[in-house]
C-alpha cells in the first residue's frame, strides 16, 4: 500500500513538474533560428573571410609599403600599432567569430544530408584561417577554440597552428573528393546555392586547398626542413588559370555587400599608393633608370593614380603626402586614372571604376599568379634554371591578365581587356622581365610577386618581406621609416597583436604566457620565418 | 478572551438598556476631515456611560443623550473628538486622521492580502496616494524620491514624458534588472520602457527616451503605495520582485450617497539651471578665426559684438493642465468609482508635449455572504512628442549654437533651414554641423502614442469560517505606435539599418523614418487558499497557492531613408531599396507554487515562513529551469511583555529579523540556445549573433539578511523604524565581453557577485499637535553601499549604452563599488607622476578605463513636513544627498568645444605638472616638464583633455523637492450652499530650488532610460535637460 501511495505521489509530482515545464516551454526564439541550412551559413562565412583581409590589409599594406597614410607620422607607417584598438585584429575576428562556431553549425547541418562539399568547405575555410592567422599573429588559440565550457583560452604554438592548417586543408580535399565520388559531379547545384566563391565547383575548392598547402610549405623557406618540391607539388595541383582564383562575390548594392575598396564604402581615402609601388611600375627599380617611364608596365594606369600634373607619386615611409591638397602634386585617390579628374572626392557609389575599385569587385583571397610565384620561388631555391624562369614569366603574365580582367560580381575573371595583348607581350619581352634563367634573381621574383598582390594580397606580401627580413637587396624599393614607432626600440615590425577587445581585456593571462603584453611584442619575429 | 468580550458586551448592552429618561435625540453626520467623505462605522459613545451607537453608511447617527453630557466620536486611525451636547439637536463632526496611529496600520502585501504591520517581519513603508498626487508630478515616481527610505528615483531628464528609474536598496545586479516589481490591486502591471535597441535602427539606448509605463497611472487613483524592500518581497512575488516591489492599492468607491469630485491644476514649468557658457571667444581653432568650425577657439569678439544667451532663448515656459473627475457611490452590497484624468503638458523646450488620459472604473460587490468580488478597468491614452537627447540632441544643440548668432532666427524667409556652416556629413568633432535646436525641434519628429488597457478582477470566497479561497487575475495590454522622423535637411544623426547600424545624418541618409509598434501584453493570475486558526495562544495562518504569469512584448519596426517627397512623414515616402523591417518578440512565462505560514504567539512573537518554487521560461532548456527559495522571519513585540506593557513612554517596540533567498533567472528570454542573425553581406544567409548564449546557465541566488526594529513613543507621537540589511547576490547572469575564441563577442555567463549593505531609518514625529495646529514630520535616511566582489574571471563589465561621450562609462571591476565610473585618465610613471608628451607639453592619456569615481552617495535624507493650521495645510519635502560622484559630460563637451567658461583663461600660459614621457620617465631622474603652453594657441589642451577630470567628486545637494499649500473652505461656509460638500484650493511647487556644490546643471539625471539593464547611467550628465521648476495651482471640489 505504502508503495502504491509513494508511486502515486511520485507520478503526481512528475506530472505536475512536466505540466509546469510544458507551460514554460516558450524559450525558443521566434525572431531568429538556431539552426540553418548549410547553404544559408556558407555565404556569410565567405564574406567574413574577405572582410578580415580587407580590414587588416589597410594596416598590413602600410607595413608592406604597398601604400601609406597621407598623414605624416601615422603609427602604422612607423611600423607601430594603435593602442587599445581592434585595428589589425580583423582576421582574428574572421577566424573566431565569422567562421568560428558557424563552421560547426554548418557541419551539423550538412552531415546528416551527406553534403560532403559543404563539410569540405568548412575544413578549407578553417585551413585558410589557421594559415592566414598564423602568419599574422604567430600564436593562435587552436585546441581550446570554441570550447563552450571555457572563458579564457591558452595559446598554442605556431607549429601546432600550422599543422592544423595542413591537416584541415587535407581533410577538405578528402571531403571534396568524396563529394565528387559520391554523385560524380564536379559542379553541384546544391553546393552552388551557398557557394559565392566557386558556384559549386568542387574541383576549384580542391585547387584552393592546394594553394593553401603550397603557401604553408613555402612560408617555411628559411627552415632547414624547407621542401621546395612540396611547394611545387602543391602548386601544380592548385590553380591552373585566373578562372580558378579564390574570390568572394560582392553585390555592390548596399554598404554591407559591397567591395571594401569600392566608392560606396569610401574606405580608401587615407591610403595612398606607396613610392615603392610607383617605382616598381614605372620601371625605375627593374631597369635602374632614374627616370620614370609610365608606358613600360601596362598595369600602371590600372593600379595607380596620377596627380593632377600627370606625375605618379607615392608615399615614402611615414612621411605622408607632403603636397598641399590645393596643388597639382597631391596624391589622389586610387580610383582616378587620368590627371584631369584627379581630386580628393569620391566618385558616386556604383559608378564604374578601374581594377578592383568597383563596389561589385570580388573580394580576392588567392590568385593563380600568386601560386605561380610560390612555385617560381621554390624552383629558384631548388636551383633555378629555365623552369624557374618560365614559371616566373607565367606568373607575371597571369598578373597582367588579372589586372586586365579584374573579377566582379559572378565573374571569376572579367572580360574588360583593359590591357591589350600587344601591351602584355611588350611588357613580358621588355626590360622589367628577366629573359634568361641566369639573370633571374630572387628579387625579380619577389618584387614582381609584390606587384601581383597589389592591394588585395598585402598580407602575403608582408609575409614575403618578413621572410627576407626586410632585405633591401630583395625588396629594393622598401624604405625603413625614420624614426620607427617609439615602442619598437628601433626594431622593425614582424607581428600583429591578437584582437584587442577579444584578448587584451578578456584573455590577459594567456597573453602574458606568450609575452604579448610587452610593448615591443609586435617586433618579435614569428615562428614561420625563423631558421 | 472570547469570554471576556462576551461578558463586556453583555454588560454594555444591559447597562444601555437601563439608562433612564430625560434624553434628547441628537442626529448628525461624521465625515473625514481630509476629504470630506462620510465615515461609516464611527463609534459614538456617551462619555462615562455605556451608551453607544455607530454611524451608518452615510456617516449619520442618531443617539439619545442628556443635555450636558459629552459625546465621544472615535474611529480607527483618527483622532477621537468630544462634543458636549447642547440645545441643538444636530452635531456634525469631522474626524481628522491620526498620524500617530501607526500601531494599527494594515499593509497590503502579497496578492492584495491585508496584513497588520504587527505581523510583518520584514520592512515595508507606506505612503498615501494623496501625498503623491498633491505634487502634481507628471511621472508620479518622481514624487517618491525622499518619501520612502531605501528608495531612490532618478529621472532621465526634465522633458515631458521622461522615464524615471526606481531602485530599492541599491544595485544588486551588474548586468540584469534592478527595478522593483509594480503591483496594482494584487496583479502585476508593466513598467517597461522601450529599449532603443529593439527598433529596426538598433541604436544604443541613449539618444531617445521612452516613458516607463507605470507613469501612465493616474496618481489620483492611488489610495496607498507600499514598498516591500527586502528579498522577502520576492518570496511573495517571485524573482521579478528580487529588487523589491511597489504595491499600489487603488481607491474604491465609498458606500453611501453618491458623489462627484473634480479637481484641476495649472502648472508652469521653467528651467533655472544652465551650464555656464563663455561668450568672449568666437569660432575657430588655435586662436584663429574659422567660420566653418563649431569650436569656439577663435579670437575674442570685437568690442561691441552682440552676443546671445541661446540656451535661455531656446527654453520657454512649459504648461501643464490637469482635469480630474471622479464619480462614486454604492451601498452595503456594492460600490463603484469612475475616475477620469486628462492631463496635458508642454515642455520647457519647444514643441515637445505629453498628453495623457486615464479612465478607470472600479467596482466591488458582496455577491453573497461568502463571496465578494471586485474588478477594475483602466484605459490609458498618451501622446508624447519628444526631442532627441544626448549627442546632437536639442538641448546640446542649444548649448553649442554660436554665441554671435541669435538661435531664434532658424529659418530663411522662404521657410527653409537657415544654416551657419555648410552641411557636413562628417561626424568629426570639430566641424560637425549641429542643427539649430529650434529648427530641430520643429522639423525632426519623435512621437509615441500609446493605448493601454489594464483590467483585473478579485474573487474572494469563504466556504468555511476558517478558510478563504481567493482568485486574482489581471491583464495589461499596451500598444505604442512610435514615429521617428529625421528630416533630410538635418545634421542630427542616428543609427542606420543600412549601414551596419553605424550612425548617419539626416542629410547623408536623405531623411530617415524609423517607426515601431510595440505590443506589450502581461497576463497574470493567482489562486490562493488561506486557512486561519487559533490554538490557545497561537494564531496561525497558512496560505498555499499558485501563480501563473505570461508576458509578451513585441516590437515591430520599419525603417527607410532617402525621402522621395521632402519632409513627408511616412514610410511610404522612403526609397524602397532602403526599407528594412524587424520583429522583436520577447515572450516569458512563470509558474509558481507558493506556501506561506504565519504564526503569532500572544500577539508578541510572530514567525513567518515562505517557500516558493518558480518555473521560469527564460531558463527553459538550460540545466535548471526552476528554483526553490525560502524566507523566514521573526518578530518580537517586546512591549507586550508584562513589564513593558502600557508603558507611558514606550508605546510599541518590535524587533524583527528576516532571512530570505531568491532565485533569479535572466534579464531576457532566448539566452539559452545561441541564435542566428540575418546577414546583409552578399548571398544573405545566417550567422551567429555577436552574443553567444549558454545552455549551462543556472539561476542566480540572492541571499538577504535583514535586521530591524520599530519603536513608538508617546502613543505613536514619535515613531522610529530602523533596518540594517546585507544582500549577497551570487552566480549572477550577465552578458560579458569575452575572448572571441568562444566563437562569440559577448556571452551570457554565471559568475558576477555583489555584496550590498545598507541602513534605512524612518523617523516620524508630531512635534506639535493642538486642536488647530499640527506639525508632523518624517525623516527618511538611506545609506546603501554595494561592492562587486567578483565578475567570474573577468576584469571588467560595462554597459555600452552608458558610453555616452568620449571615454567615460559605467563599468565595474572586481572590488569596485557597484556605482563605479570608469574613464580614461592620466598616464603616469611608476612613481605616479603625470606623464607629459615632450612634443606637445600636454598630459598623456592612459587610454585605459580605470576607476575615476563612485556614484554611490554616502547617504540620502528625505525630510517631509506637514503643517496644518485651521483650514490651511502646508507640506514640503526636502531631498538631501551627501556624497556620490557625477560625470559632467556636458562640461567635457563644452570644454572640448571651447564654450565652457573654464576655457576663458586660455591666454594664461601654464605648465602641466608632471614629467616628460621621454624614455626617462621611469628612471631615477625623470625630466620634469617645463614646457609652457598657451591653450589659446594650442587648443588640443582642451580638445584632448583627460576624461577623468570631468567627474565631479562628492556632490551634495539640498533640494526642495516639493511644497504644497492648500486651503480647505470651512464647512461653515460650505454649509451655506447645497452644491459643494467639499472644496479646497492649493498651490504646489516642485523642484523649487537646489543648493549644491555641483558645477553643472542638474546632478540627479540619467544618461539612459530605465530600460537599461544593470547599473545604468544614473549620475551621467550629458546633454540632459535639467529638471525644471514647476509652480502650479488648482482647486478641488466635491458635489
Amino acid at each position: 500500500m505504502k508503495k502504491i501511495i509513494y508511486s502515486l505521489i511520485a507520478v503526481f509530482t512528475l506530472s505536475v513538474v512536466s505540466s509546469c515545464q510544458k507551460f514554460i516551454d516558450v524559450n525558443t526564439n521566434p525572431n531568429a533560428p538556431t539552426i540553418a541550412d548549410a547553404s544559408a551559413l556558407l555565404p556569410p562565412m565567405l564574406s567574413g573571410m574577405a572582410r578580415g583581409i580587407w580590414y587588416d590589409s589597410r594596416y598590413v599594406g602600410q607595413y608592406a609599403q604597398m601604400w601609406g597614410s597621407s598623414a605624416v607620422g601615422n603609427v602604422w607607417d612607423e611600423e607601430g600599432y594603435a593602442y587599445s584598438s581592434d585595428s589589425g585584429g580583423e582576421v582574428w575576428r574572421s577566424v573566431y567569430f565569422s567562421l568560428g562556431q558557424n563552421v560547426g553549425l554548418m557541419w551539423n547541418a550538412a552531415t546528416p544530408k551527406q553534403q560532403y562539399d559543404y563539410i569540405g568547405a568548412g575544413w578549407a575555410m578553417r585551413a585558410w584561417g589557421w594559415q592566414t592567422g598564423g602568419d599574422m599573429y604567430n600564436n593562435m588559440i587552436v585546441k581550446e577554440a570554441y570550447d563552450g565550457s571555457r572563458l579564457t583560452f591558452d595559446y598554442d604554438t605556431p607549429q601546432y597552428t600550422y599543422a592544423e592548417a595542413v591537416k584541415d586543408a587535407k581533410l577538405a580535399i578528402n571531403y571534396f573528393n568524396l563529394a565528387i565520388n559520391t554523385d560524380h559531379q564536379t559542379v553541384n547545384t546544391t553546393f552552388a546555392k551557398g557557394d559565392i566563391m566557386y558556384y559549386g565547383d568542387r574541383s576549384k575548392w580542391i585547387k584552393f586547398c592546394y594553394a593553401i598547402l603550397a603557401q604553408d610549405a613555402l612560408h617555411f623557406s628559411n627552415k632547414s626542413t624547407f621542401s621546395p618540391s612540396d611547394v611545387i607539388k602543391y602548386s601544380d595541383s592548385s590553380f591552373v588559370s585566373n578562372a580558378d582564383n579564390a574570390s568572394v562575390k560582392c553585390n555592390g548594392i548596399i554598404a554591407g555587400d559591397s567591395n571594401f575598396w569600392g566608392p560606396a564604402r569610401q574606405n580608401i581615402g587615407a591610403y595612398k599608393q606607396s613610392d615603392f609601388m610607383v617605382r616598381l611600375l614605372d620601371g625605375r627599380i627593374f631597369t635602374g633608370s632614374p627616370t620614370a617611364n609610365y608606358t613600360l608596365d601596362p598595369r600602371l594606369p590600372q593600379l595607380l593614380a596620377p596627380s593632377k600634373d600627370g606625375v605618379y607619386r607615392g608615399i615614402v615611409g611615414a612621411n605622408g603626402d607632403p603636397n598641399p591638397t590645393t596643388g597639382t602634386a597631391f596624391i589622389p585617390l586610387l580610383f582616378y586614372s587620368t590627371p584631369a579628374t584627379a581630386s580628393t572626392g569620391y566618385p558616386a557609389a556604383g559608378t564604374l571604376q578601374k581594377y578592383i575599385y568597383n563596389d561589385n569587385s570580388r573580394g580576392v583571397l588567392m590568385t593563380y599568379s600568386e601560386v605561380q610565384f610560390f612555385k617560381a620561388e621554390a624552383l629558384y631555391k631548388q636551383g633555378g634554371g629555365t623552369a624557374a624562369l618560365s614559371t616566373y614569366q607565367n606568373a607575371i603574365a597571369a598578373s597582367i591578365d588579372f589586372v586586365s580582367n579584374p573579377p566582379a560580381i559572378d565573374n571569376l575573371t572579367g572580360t574588360q581587356n583593359y590591357i591589350s595583348a600587344a601591351a602584355k607581350a611588350a611588357y613580358l619581352a621588355g626590360p622589367c622581365v628577366k629573359q634568361t634563367a641566369a639573370s633571374l634573381t630572387i628579387s625579380d621574383i619577389m618584387q614582381q610577386k609584390f606587384i601581383s598582390l597589389f592591394v588585395w594580397g598585402n598580407i602575403e606580401a608582408w609575409s614575403d618581406i618578413r621572410r627576407y627580413n626586410y632585405d633591401p637587396s630583395v625588396f629594393q624599393g622598401y624604405q625603413t621609416p625614420s624614426p620607427v614607432f617609439p615602442d619598437n626600440g628601433g626594431k622593425q615590425v614582424y607581428l600583429l597583436r591578437p584582437r584587442y577587445n577579444s584578448e587584451y581585456i578578456w584573455d590577459i593571462p594567456a597573453l602574458q604566457a606568450i609575452g604579448a603584453l610587452a610593448p615591443d611584442y609586435h617586433t618579435v619575429k614569428p615562428y614561420f620565418i625563423l631558421p | 478572551m472570547k469570554k471576556t468580550l462576551l461578558v463586556l458586551f453583555l454588560a454594555v448592552f444591559c447597562c444601555a438598556a437601563t439608562v433612564f429618561a430625560q434624553t434628547v435625540t441628537v442626529k448628525g453626520k461624521v465625515i473625514a476631515a481630509d476629504d470630506g467623505y462620510p465615515l461609516p462605522g464611527v463609534t459614538v459613545k456617551v462619555k462615562n456611560t455605556k451608551q453607544v451607537t455607530s454611524t451608518d453608511l452615510n456617516g449619520t447617527y442618531t443617539i439619545g443623550v442628556a443635555v450636558g453630557q459629552t459625546l465621544v466620536f472615535s474611529y480607527i486611525g483618527t483622532i477621537p473628538q468630544e462634543k458636549v451636547v447642547g440645545s441643538s439637536g444636530t452635531i456634525n463632526i469631522q474626524l481628522a486622521q491620526d498620524v500617530r496611529s501607526l500601531k494599527e496600520v494594515t499593509v497590503t502585501t502579497g496578492f492584495g492580502v491585508k496584513q497588520s504591520s504587527r505581523d510583518l517581519t520584514s520592512p515595508v513603508q507606506t505612503i498615501k496616494g494623496a501625498d503623491i498626487q498633491q505634487t502634481q508630478r507628471e511621472n508620479f515616481l518622481d514624487a517618491l524620491q525622499g518619501r520612502l527610505a531605501g528608495v531612490s528615483v532618478t529621472s532621465t531628464s526634465g522633458n515631458p514624458g521622461a522615464s524615471s528609474s526606481v531602485v530599492v536598496r541599491g544595485y544588486n545586479s551588474v548586468g540584469g534588472g534592478n527595478s522593483p516589481l509594480f503591483v496594482i490591486d494584487g496583479v502585476r502591471v508593466s513598467n517597461d520602457a522601450v529599449d532603443q535597441a529593439s527598433l529596426t535602427s538598433n541604436g544604443a539606448n541613449r539618444s531617445a527616451d521612452f516613458t516607463d509605463r507605470i507613469a501612465d497611472i493616474n496618481p489620483d487613483d492611488i489610495e496607498t503605495l507600499t514598498v516591500l524592500k527586502g528579498a522577502d518581497a520576492a518570496a511573495v512575488y517571485g524573482s521579478s520582485a528580487a529588487s523589491g516591489a511597489i504595491i499600489i492599492t487603488t481607491k474604491k468607491g465609498h458606500s453611501g450617497a453618491g458623489s462627484v469630485s473634480y479637481d484641476n491644476d495649472f502648472g508652469y514649468a521653467t528651467t533655472y539651471r544652465f551650464p555656464d557658457i563663455q561668450n568672449v571667444y568666437g569660432s575657430g581653432t588655435n586662436g584663429n578665426p574659422n567660420p566653418v568650425y563649431r569650436t569656439a577657439f577663435g579670437p575674442a569678439y570685437a568690442p561691441g559684438t552682440v552676443t546671445y544667451n541661446n540656451p535661455k532663448n531656446v527654453t520657454q515656459t512649459g504648461r501643464t493642465t490637469i482635469n480630474n473627475f471622479a464619480f462614486e457611490g454604492g451601498n452595503d452590497v456594492s460600490t463603484y468609482r469612475l475616475s477620469t484624468s486628462i492631463r496635458s503638458t508642454t515642455g520647457v523646450l519647444p514643441v515637445e508635449y505629453n498628453d495623457k488620459v486615464s479612465v478607470r472604473l472600479t467596482g466591488t460587490s458582496k455577491v453573497s455572504s461568502t463571496l465578494t468580488s471586485s474588478a477594475s478597468f483602466n484605459y490609458f491614452n498618451t501622446d508624447n512628442r519628444k526631442l532627441n537627447k544626448g549627442n546632437t540632441g536639442t538641448y546640446l544643440e542649444s548649448l553649442i549654437w554660436p554665441t554671435y548668432d541669435d538661435v531664434r532666427n532658424y529659418a530663411n524667409p522662404d521657410g527653409s533651414k537657415r544654416t551657419l556652416l555648410p552641411p557636413t556629413t562628417s561626424l568629426a568633432d570639430g566641424s560637425i554641423d549641429f542643427d539649430n535646436p529650434l529648427w530641430d525641434a520643429n522639423n525632426n519628429i519623435s512621437d509615441d502614442k500609446t493605448n493601454r488597457i489594464v483590467g483585473n478582477f478579485d474573487l474572494s470566497f469563504d466556504p468555511l469560517k476558517w478558510l478563504n479561497i481567493r482568485a486574482l487575475a489581471g491583464v495589461d495590454y499596451a500598444t505604442t505606435t512610435g514615429n521617428n522622423f529625421i528630416s533630410q535637411y538635418s545634421s542630427a544623426y542616428q543609427n542606420s539599418a543600412l549601414n551596419s547600424f553605424a550612425a548617419t545624418t539626416g542629410i547623408s541618409a536623405g531623411g530617415i523614418i524609423d517607426n515601431y509598434n510595440d505590443n506589450n501584453l502581461q497576463v497574470n493570475g493567482s489562486l490562493f487558499a488561506t486557512a486561519k486558526n487559533s490554538f490557545g495562544d497561537f494564531r496561525t495562518t497558512l496560505a498555499v497557492g499558485v501563480e501563473a504569469i505570461n508576458n509578451s512584448n513585441d516590437v515591430i519596426g520599419v525603417y527607410g531613408q532617402s525621402f522621395i517627397e521632402p519632409d513627408f512623414n511616412s514610410i511610404n515616402n522612403t526609397l524602397p531599396t532602403t526599407q528594412r523591417s524587424s520583429d522583436n518578440l520577447q515572450r516569458s512565462r512563470y509558474l509558481s507554487q507558493i506556501a506561506r505560514l504565519n504564526i503569532a504567539y500572544k500577539d508578541m512573537i510572530v514567525l513567518n515562513a515562505t517557500g516558493r518554487q518558480e518555473y521560469s521560461s527564460k531558463l527553459y532548456g538550460s540545466i535548471q529551469d526552476h528554483y526553490f527559495y525560502p524566507s523566514v522571519g521573526a518578530g518580537f513585540i517586546f512591549t507586550e511583555l508584562p513589564v513593558l506593557k502600557d508603558n507611558p513612554i514606550l508605546s510599541y517596540g518590535k524587533l524583527r529579523i528576516a532571512y530570505a533567498e531568491v532565485g533569479k533567472d535572466l534579464p531576457a528570454p532566448y539566452k539559452i540556445q545561441s541564435t542566428l542573425i540575418q546577414q546583409a553581406t552578399t548571398g544573405g544567409g545566417f550567422a551567429y549573433d555577436v552574443t553567444g548564449n549558454n545552455a549551462k546557465l543556472t539561476p542566480e541566488r540572492d541571499k538577504e539578511f535583514d535586521l530591524g526594529g520599530e519603536l513608538q513613543f508617546l502613543k505613536g507621537r514619535i515613531g522610529l523604524d530602523v533596518s540594517y540589511y546585507t544582500v549577497k547576490a551570487s552566480k549572477q547572469i550577465f552578458p560579458t565581453r569575452i575572448s572571441y575564441a568562444t566563437g562569440f563577442v559577448i556571452e551570457y555567463i554565471n559568475g558576477a557577485e555583489t555584496e550590498n549593505h545598507g541602513v534605512e531609518i524612518s523617523l516620524n514625529a508630531i512635534p506639535v499637535q493642538t486642536k488647530k495646529f499640527t506639525w508632523s514630520t518624517v525623516v527618511n535616511f538611506t545609506s546603501a553601499h554595494g561592492t562587486v566582489t567578483s565578475l567570474g574571471s573577468f576584469p571588467e563589465y560595462y554597459n555600452s549604452d552608458t558610453w555616452l561621450y568620449s571615454n567615460v562609462r559605467s563599468s565595474v571591476f572586481p572590488g569596485s563599488s557597484t556605482g563605479n565610473i570608469a574613464a580614461y585618465s592620466y598616464a603616469r610613471n611608476n612613481a605616479g607622476q603625470i606623464l607629459v608628451d615632450p612634443a606637445s607639453g600636454l598630459p598623456v592619456s592612459n587610454a585605459t578605463f580605470i576607476t575615476v569615481g563612485d556614484r554611490t552617495p554616502k547617504f540620502m535624507v528625505g525630510w517631509t513636513n506637514n503643517i496644518s493650521f485651521a483650514n490651511f495645510d502646508l507640506s514640503f519635502l526636502f531631498d538631501i544627498r551627501k556624497g556620490g560622484d557625477v560625470y559632467d559630460g556636458t562640461e567635457e563637451f563644452l570644454t572640448r568645444y571651447g564654450l565652457s567658461t573654464s576655457t576663458l583663461d586660455r591666454y594664461t600660459p601654464r605648465i602641466v605638472p608632471g614629467v616628460l614621457n621621454d624614455g626617462k620617465q621611469n628612471s631615477a631622474n625623470p625630466t620634469v616638464n617645463t614646457i609652457s603652453i598657451i591653450p589659446a594657441y594650442q587648443n588640443t589642451f582642451y580638445t584632448s583633455s583627460i576624461d577623468g577630470d570631468f567627474v565631479q567628486h562628492d556632490v551634495n545637494w539640498v533640494r526642495l523637492k516639493d511644497v504644497t499649500l492648500s486651503y480647505k473652505i470651512p464647512q461653515s461656509i460650505l454649509s451655506r450652499q447645497k452644491l459643494f460638500k467639499y472644496a479646497s484650493v492649493f498651490a504646489t511647487a516642485t523642484d523649487v530650488f537646489m543648493l549644491t556644490n555641483y558645477k553643472g546643471a542638474d546632478p540627479n539625471v540619467n544618461g539612459t532610460n530605465s530600460s537599461t539593464q544593470g547599473i545604468g547611467a544614473g549620475g551621467f550628465d550629458f546633454g540632459t535637460l535639467p529638471t525644471p521648476r514647476v509652480i502650479s495651482f488648482g482647486l478641488k471640489v466635491r458635489l
